[in-house]
Parts: C-alpha cells; sequence; structure tokens
C-alpha cells in the first residue's frame, strides 16, 4: 500500500472532479468533518501529477486568447532584449623580454532563453604582429537553469593560414559557482578538438575579487602546420586580483603560466620559440 | 483643462492657512533643497511640524495629471513621473459609500500608456487600471475617467501599472473615511509613505539587475566572512551550513536585488537627511497610516521608545496587537496607534530589509525636536532552514538518497497533518531539471506565519507576525471551501526570470479561473531564495493563519517568505479578469505576474 499512494488518490478524484465540473454546490473537499476517517498512509501527498482532465481546472477555458492580447496591449514585457558587450580580460601580459596584449570579449544580444552570442579573443605582440586572433558566433540556447547549448562556427585569423570551425558546446556555471565553458570543434580540414575554461571569483572584500583561471586545449589529431600533436596541447593557469571601481569597470593585477603540452611543445620548441611563459599581467575587466 | 495646467495641486480642500503654511515651508527648504515637489499633506521638517491629515476632508472628485517633474533630493537632481507634480502625489481622501469620480491625464509624452491603480480597492473590472488586463492604458494626451462606488474603508494607496512609472513616483496615499465613524479612538493621525527613489533611470537599472543580479549589492558575503564563521563555529558546521548554498549557486544573502547602494528611502518624499517631522502632543493616541509605496524595498518599521498598536493591516480592521515593530512588505499598509506620554521627540525608523539603508522621520511636540537615529542591524544569512531547504545541511555532493526520500516524506506527512488546512495540501511542484526558470525547487515547504522573518525576532523585542492578526471585520462570505489550487512561486535570479509555476507571464497558457462567488483555497508555495510581496487584484486574500473562520484576516498583498507555504480563502465577488502578481516591480517585469479570470 506505501509504495501506491496513488491509489487512494484515484478514489479521491471523482469528488474532485465532480466539484470541478459543476457550478459551486457547498460540498467542500474534504474526507471527513471530523477527521476519524484514518487516512491511508501517503494518501496526503501525491507524488504524482494528478492525470490529465482529472485535476481541478486551473486555467480558463479559451487559453488560445492568452490574457495579453487584453485591449490590444500587453501589461508585462518579460521577454525583453538586451544586448551586452562584455570584456572578459583586456590585458598586457610580460615574461621577461616577452611582451603582449591579449583580449577576451564576448557580445550577445537576445532574451532569457535565446542569445546571439559573440566571442572574440586574440593576442598580438607588442611590436603590433597579431599572433592569434578567433572570431566565434554562437546561438546560445538555455537548456538547464544554469546553463546554455552553445551552437555555431568559429573562424580562425592566424599568421598561419585562416581556418573555420564547426563549433558546439555548454556554457553555464557548475554547482559551487565555478564558471565554464566547453566547447568542442571540428575544423574544415576535419580535425576534432576541444577547450575548456573555468573561472571563479572570490569575494575578499566587497570589491576585491581574486579569480583563478583554467584554460586547456586538447586536440584529437596531429596538425604539425599548427604546431599542434594529439592530447592535450596547452594548458593556462591564472590568478587576478581585481578592484571593482563599479561593477561594470574593474582593473586588475595577476599572474598567468602558460604551457605547450606534449608533442605540440615538441613542434613549437622545434620552431625556437619557448613553450612556456609566465606572464605578469595588468588589464582592465569591463562590461557595458 | 485649464486648472490641469497648474504646475502646483494639493489634494483636498486646503484651506488659506494651511496653503500659506506650505508656501512658507516650501520657500524655506527650496534654499537648500532646490526644487522640492512636495504635497501639503506630505511637506514637514524640523522646525515645520506637519500636524495631520485631520483638515484634509472627503472628496468625491479628483483630477489627476501626470507629467514629468524635476525631483531634487539631497542635492541631487532627477525627473520623476509625478501626479499633479509631487511626488509622492495628493492625498487622496474619500468616504465610503460615495461614487467617486477620478479623471486621469496622461501627459508623459514619449510613455506607451499610463494607468493609476487603486491598490486594494474593489472596484468594477474596467476601473482597476492595469493596462492589458483592465484596459488600454491611458495614452499621452487622454485622460481616463474612472469613476466606481466605494464600498470600503481604510488606509490604501495607488499607483501607475504602466512600465516603471511607480519607481519614478508615479504613486500616493489613499484614505477612506469609514461611513459608520472609526472602530477605535484616536486625537491625530499622519500618513507615512515609505519608498525607495534611485537617480538611475529605472530602464537602465532594469538592465543592470538582469545582466548582473548582484550589480547593486555590496554586502556580498566575502572569503573573511567565512573564515570568521569558520572560527566561530567549526569548519565542519560553518561548511554544512554554506556550502549547499554554494552547490545550488545561491548566495545566503539574497535578500534584495535593489539595495541602498542606489536607492534613497523616503518617508513621504522626505530622504532621511530632510528629516519628515510630524506633531503630537503627549497624551494623545495618534494613528499612523504606514503605507509601503517602494518598487523594490521592504521594511521594518519601530519607534525607539514607544509600543505600537496595530489595528489595521492593509485597510481592514484587527484586534488591536501590541508590538515594538513590524516588517511591511512592498504594497502593504499597516495602520497603528502609538500612545507618546513624554513631550520628547521619537525617531519613526524604517530600516530596509536587507539593512542597506532607512528612512526616517520623527515625531515630536514641539519644532526643532529630534531624537537620536538607531544603528543598522548587521546583513542577516539565510539558513537553510529558512529556505525549506534544511535537509541540504551537510550535503556536498549527489542527489537525495533513498534514506532522505524517505525522511522527506514522513516530514511531509507530520507538517500537513496539523498545520495545513484543507484535505490534500498544496499540489506538490515536481522538479523539473530542464526548465531554464526554475533554479531551486523547495524540497519541504513550511508554514511559517508565526515567524517574524529573517533577521527579525532576536532584538528582544516583539515583532509582529502574520498569526498576529485577528480580523475584527464582519466575515461575508461561506465558510465552506469549493476548490483548491496551488500557485507555485519559482525564480532564477542568475537570469533574473521570475515565474509562477514554471512559467513566465507570457509563457503561462491562459489565466487562471476563478469562479464567480465561489469560495476558493489557494495555496502559494515559494520555491525562492527572497520574499515575495504577492498581491491578488479586485477581491480580498484571506490568510488561513490558524484562527477561526470567523476571524481570519483579509490582505491584498501577502509576503510571503522564501521556502514558505501558507493559503488564502478567496471569495471572487467581481467578474472579469485580475492582475496577480508579485509587487516587487522588476519581479513583475521579469515575469512573475498573471491573469486571474473570475467566470
Amino acid at each position: 500500500m506505501k509504495n501506491y499512494p496513488a491509489l487512494p488518490l484515484l478514489l479521491l478524484l471523482p469528488v474532485s472532479f465532480a466539484a470541478a465540473s459543476e457550478p459551486p454546490k457547498n460540498v467542500p473537499i474534504q474526507a471527513s468533518e471530523d477527521g476519524t476517517e484514518p487516512k491511508p498512509e501517503g494518501y496526503r501527498s501525491p507524488p504524482l501529477p494528478p492525470e490529465p482532465g482529472k485535476q481541478i481546472r486551473k486555467y480558463a477555458e479559451d487559453a488560445t486568447g492568452k490574457p495579453q492580447g487584453n485591449f490590444g496591449v500587453i501589461p508585462i514585457h518579460d521577454n525583453q532584449k538586451f544586448m551586452q558587450v562584455l570584456g572578459k580580460r583586456l590585458e598586457y601580459q610580460r615574461d621577461g623580454d616577452t611582451e603582449k596584449q591579449l583580449w577576451e570579449i564576448d557580445a550577445w544580444y537576445g532574451g532569457d532563453h535565446n542569445k546571439l552570442y559573440l566571442e572574440s579573443e586574440g593576442e598580438r605582440e607588442a611590436g603590433g604582429k597579431t599572433e592569434a586572433a578567433k572570431l566565434e558566433v554562437f546561438w546560445n540556447h538555455a537548456i538547464r537553469p544554469f546553463w546554455d547549448y552553445q551552437l555555431g562556427i568559429r573562424h580562425d585569423f592566424n599568421p598561419r593560414e585562416s581556418r573555420s570551425f564547426l563549433a558546439s558546446g555548454l556554457q553555464g556555471m557548475t554547482p559551487y559557482g565555478f564558471e565554464t565553458d566547453l566547447t568542442g570543434y571540428i575544423s574544415e580540414d576535419g580535425h576534432v578538438s576541444w577547450r575548456l575554461e573555468i573561472e571563479r571569483g572570490f569575494h575578499f572584500s566587497q570589491r576585491v575579487v581574486l579569480e583563478p583561471r583554467l584554460e586547456t586545449d586538447f586536440s584529437f589529431s596531429d596538425i604539425p602546420a599548427y604546431n599542434i600533436g594529439e592530447g592535450f596541447t596547452a594548458i593556462e593557469l591564472g590568478l587576478r586580483l581585481r578592484y571593482m571601481i563599479t561593477p561594470k569597470f574593474a582593473p586588475y593585477l595577476g599572474v598567468s603560466w602558460e604551457r605547450k603540452i606534449g608533442e605540440s611543445a615538441d613542434l613549437v620548441e622545434a620552431d625556437g620559440e619557448d613553450s612556456e611563459f609566465t606572464f605578469a599581467v595588468a588589464g582592465v575587466r569591463f562590461w557595458f | 483643462m485649464e486648472s490641469r495646467q497648474k504646475p502646483y495641486r494639493t489634494a483636498g480642500t486646503c484651506s488659506r492657512r494651511q496653503f500659506l503654511r506650505g508656501l512658507g515651508v516650501g520657500l524655506f527648504t527650496t534654499g537648500i533643497n532646490g526644487a522640492l515637489p512636495l504635497a501639503s499633506w506630505a511637506l514637514a521638517s524640523p522646525r515645520n511640524l506637519h500636524g495631520g491629515i485631520g483638515d484634509y476632508h472627503p472628496q468625491d472628485y479628483f483630477d489627476l495629471a501626470l507629467r514629468y517633474t524635476p525631483l531634487g533630493i539631497d542635492g541631487r537632481y532627477g525627473t520623476a513621473t509625478a501626479i499633479n507634480g509631487t511626488v509622492p502625489g495628493p492625498l487622496i481622501r474619500w468616504r465610503e459609500g460615495d461614487t467617486v469620480t477620478m479623471d486621469v491625464t496622461n501627459h508623459l509624452d514619449g510613455t506607451k500608456h499610463a494607468s493609476i491603480h487603486w491598490h486594494g480597492i474593489l472596484v468594477p473590472f474596467r476601473m482597476d487600471g492595469v493596462p492589458g488586463v483592465n484596459f488600454n492604458g491611458i495614452q499621452p494626451g487622454e485622460t481616463y475617467r474612472y469613476r466606481f462606488p466605494v464600498v470600503q474603508a481604510g488606509t490604501y494607496w495607488y499607483h501607475s501599472h504602466s512600465r516603471f512609472q511607480e519607481q519614478t513616483g508615479t504613486y500616493g496615499p489613499l484614505v477612506i473615511d469609514p461611513k459608520d465613524g472609526e472602530p477605535f479612538h484616536y486625537d491625530r493621525d499622519h500618513v507615512i509613505v515609505l519608498s525607495d527613489w534611485a537617480f538611475t533611470d529605472p530602464e537602465s537599472l532594469f538592465r543592470n539587475i538582469n545582466l548582473n543580479p548582484e550589480h547593486y549589492i555590496y554586502y556580498k558575503r566575502t572569503v573573511f566572512d567565512y573564515l570568521h564563521e569558520v572560527r566561530e563555529k567549526g569548519f565542519a558546521e560553518a561548511n554544512a551550513e554554506l556550502l549547499p548554498f554554494r552547490r545550488m549557486n545561491m548566495s545566503p544573502r539574497d535578500l534584495s536585488n535593489v539595495t541602498g547602494y542606489i536607492y534613497t528611502y523616503l518617508m513621504n518624499g522626505h530622504s532621511p537627511d530632510m528629516n519628515w517631522s510630524g506633531q503630537f502632543l503627549p497624551g494623545e493616541t495618534v494613528r499612523l497610516r504606514v503605507i509601503n509605496a517602494a518598487a523594490m524595498s521592504n521594511f521594518d518599521v519601530r519607534i525607539p521608545g514607544l509600543d505600537m498598536e496595530v489595528v489595521m493591516a492593509d485597510g481592514k480592521a484587527v484586534q488591536p496587537v501590541r508590538c515594538h515593530e513590524f516588517r511591511i512588505g512592498v504594497a502593504e499598509t499597516y495602520d497603528v496607534l502609538i500612545r507618546p506620554r513624554e513631550a520628547r521627540a521619537y525617531t519613526l525608523f524604517a530600516e530596509s530589509l536587507d539593512r542597506s539603508g532607512y528612512a526616517r522621520g520623527t515625531l515630536a511636540p514641539e519644532p526643532g525636536m529630534t531624537a537620536p537615529v538607531p544603528e543598522l542591524r548587521p546583513v542577516p544569512d539565510r539558513k537553510l532552514e529558512d529556505i525549506g531547504m534544511g535537509m541540504m545541511k551537510g550535503r556536498y555532493f549527489g542527489g537525495m538518497s533513498e534514506a532522505m526520500k524517505e525522511k522527506l516524506h514522513r516530514k511531509r506527512l507530520q507538517m500537513q497533518d496539523d498545520a495545513i488546512p484543507g484535505p490534500n495540501g498544496p499540489m506538490p511542484f515536481l522538479p523539473n531539471r530542464k526548465n531554464p526558470n526554475v533554479a531551486m525547487v523547495v524540497m519541504n515547504p513550511q508554514r511559517r506565519l508565526n515567524q517574524p522573518g529573517i533577521g527579525l525576532g532576536n532584538d528582544g523585542w516583539k515583532v509582529l507576525t502574520y498569526s498576529d492578526l485577528v480580523s475584527a471585520e464582519p466575515q461575508p462570505y461561506s465558510a465552506t471551501v469549493d476548490r483548491e489550487m496551488t500557485i507555485n512561486i519559482t525564480a532564477n535570479m542568475e537570469r533574473f526570470i521570475f515565474s509562477l509555476d514554471g512559467k513566465k507571464f507570457t509563457q503561462q497558457p491562459g489565466p487562471y479561473l476563478f469562479r464567480y462567488n465561489e469560495r476558493l483555497r489557494l495555496f502559494m508555495v515559494n520555491h525562492t531564495m527572497m520574499e515575495h510581496p504577492m498581491h491578488l487584484h479586485g477581491m480580498w486574500m484571506q490568510l488561513e493563519n490558524g484562527e477561526d473562520n470567523e476571524r481570519i484576516p483579509f490582505k491584498h498583498t501577502i509576503l510571503i517568505k522564501p521556502g514558505e507555504v501558507l493559503s488564502v480563502l478567496i471569495t471572487p465577488i467581481e467578474k472579469g479578469d485580475w492582475a496577480f502578481h508579485c509587487h516587487l516591480l522588476y519581479h513583475m517585469e521579469a515575469g512573475m505576474f498573471q491573469v486571474v479570470r473570475v467566470a
């Protein structure tokens, strides 16, 4: 009996159905007035929703004529579209003689559930040569309270030949507040890779935030032309301490440790470049 | 039409002396505060005590005009959508039994529409003033004539129901004199309108909290708070309480979306520095008609040194109940009697729920007197138990175990046996992890009408709770409950989506159905982390707070605590469409709104 709590509920349903379908008569939906009737266990919290058509009707009949149509005016604008430009990192990096400028800027337009989401990231040497730049264009669709599904394309502008990718991934927040961006890519040559970014802010005061950051890339194929080997290709660990002058404008200082891994490291070193950097960084996080 | 062009218009019959006095004060304060658009019922300072609203007589015709009006507070200037040039608007006073005519003209160019909703007033459906529900709004340049019989008495208020006009000053007090005399004696009455003012344009304010719900919150928990708790309570206990919040991506300090960082809290349109001051004479019984006309701020009101006696809640008489402090949710009204005996000043102190600021005034027998202003209390932290998530305590990973489900089930049974009225209790709201609108489903909602709420009750004085309210009004409605219905209050603050039953207003399949003249028990379950003042237009909600059916209090707005379940009895007495919504302005505009069809 204990495992079938719906059974007594079913016995009750005709009563509630009668009450719902007829004009109100003075019969309450109550088991008994004095409460002497023994209630079966589980009777009062039905774990199952009532069967369609059997529940007390909650919505008016002409649900086709939606309430928001009244008098041709919408009372509430809960589908408002917004646009945001979010400068996550706009920074200057330095490790010995190596100086770089880096940007990671997102912009989006849309509503609560669907957005057009642009991600742009790149770096240039202090001299002015753009080393790498990428632009991603996504359709963001809310699939969980804290997660968006992303589908779109990525285009890399390299000093080498530029490439395009089909991109698909998840963007959102894990339990315990880790902001996560996991995206898988298939390049136009059929190479598959993914990238993971995780960051989380810790408030030290109302305006001082320490933000650790992890970024890692993984490739399923060797692409020597782009100095990419199979497996994990690079890892970047950062720690940035920012001061929110306003929530929209927060300069920061920090360190960032980057390293190429495995075959990718060998390929880079074969080119005569360093495969490991420890940058001191200074930059600003902003949005408008 | 000429009369509407007057820039300064006061409500009620205003004697020549009063007018001159108001003018004098106006000129005097102009020097300090610049353009100060205040109505004579509100204008006061420690040097010019307000004598009360006894001289304002009921009228059955009012002419209200909405205009852009410059507003200066504490040396800063903004633009208000003021009624007859003042913030708050004129004091509207009616007599029970009269048929009143209200002409409302929209002079706000560039707005889609304006409107005035008579909050808590029982009116025919077309007179309720919600654009898109009751009428199409008042377009710029148009005048809408409201005309309806007044069938109730007490303290109410009125405000715009169009977009964010309420935030920018389109609200005012509404007092109705009973035709058979007041149910209690008093010598003098003051209207106390609490509100919040932001110099930021509400559109950008709304955008800011949409894109960053913590934008205006400057009482976030820090690493040092955590370390402090670890030292106080021990590592395990501190984690057991905090980490389940973090697991749900919530903060124990989700108290409010817009705080004193951006708001200036106002009492009768006066900032704390301007210090609205009302007069009393020692030995008098003074009636304070406290109205929370704020857009987003719940207040905790007290008068250090004085007992208060609550005699009316939401305009309906209750049996007098003594307290030292009461929480007034947005859009609620309370009438309290005070009996000051000493010839000294008292501070009327209204602290915002999140302790980020206060509105303040003074009650004094003679001009020039002020009393010390209490300090703000520390920002409270919510406990898991407070949000109906006590089961989560100490759980960091994984879902619900079978043992836990069993325990929960038993607890539900126990709980429903004694406390929750009706045979079935609220219909359980099944979590749907795929619904982005719902960040949290409370596993174990509780009846908490006998609790004063977050941050209250630990100061050693008596705080009013909903279970203290015992109606002193006749109960005209049937005792037999015909139907039951459950409404779940849900939200995802991270995305700033607020919803009912997991659906934003525009996602609802249609209006809720109430049957004409039935007796409906409506359960409300709050699955969010915040207090929501839920307001039902056009009919009373009678809060089942454990009293006999004859004595359950009438409410038009109910502040429902996080994780709380409560039930109200409703008899829909007017056919038509009515709004049902959270009275926090930006929550309403983000989707926590529904239409109720009485048919």
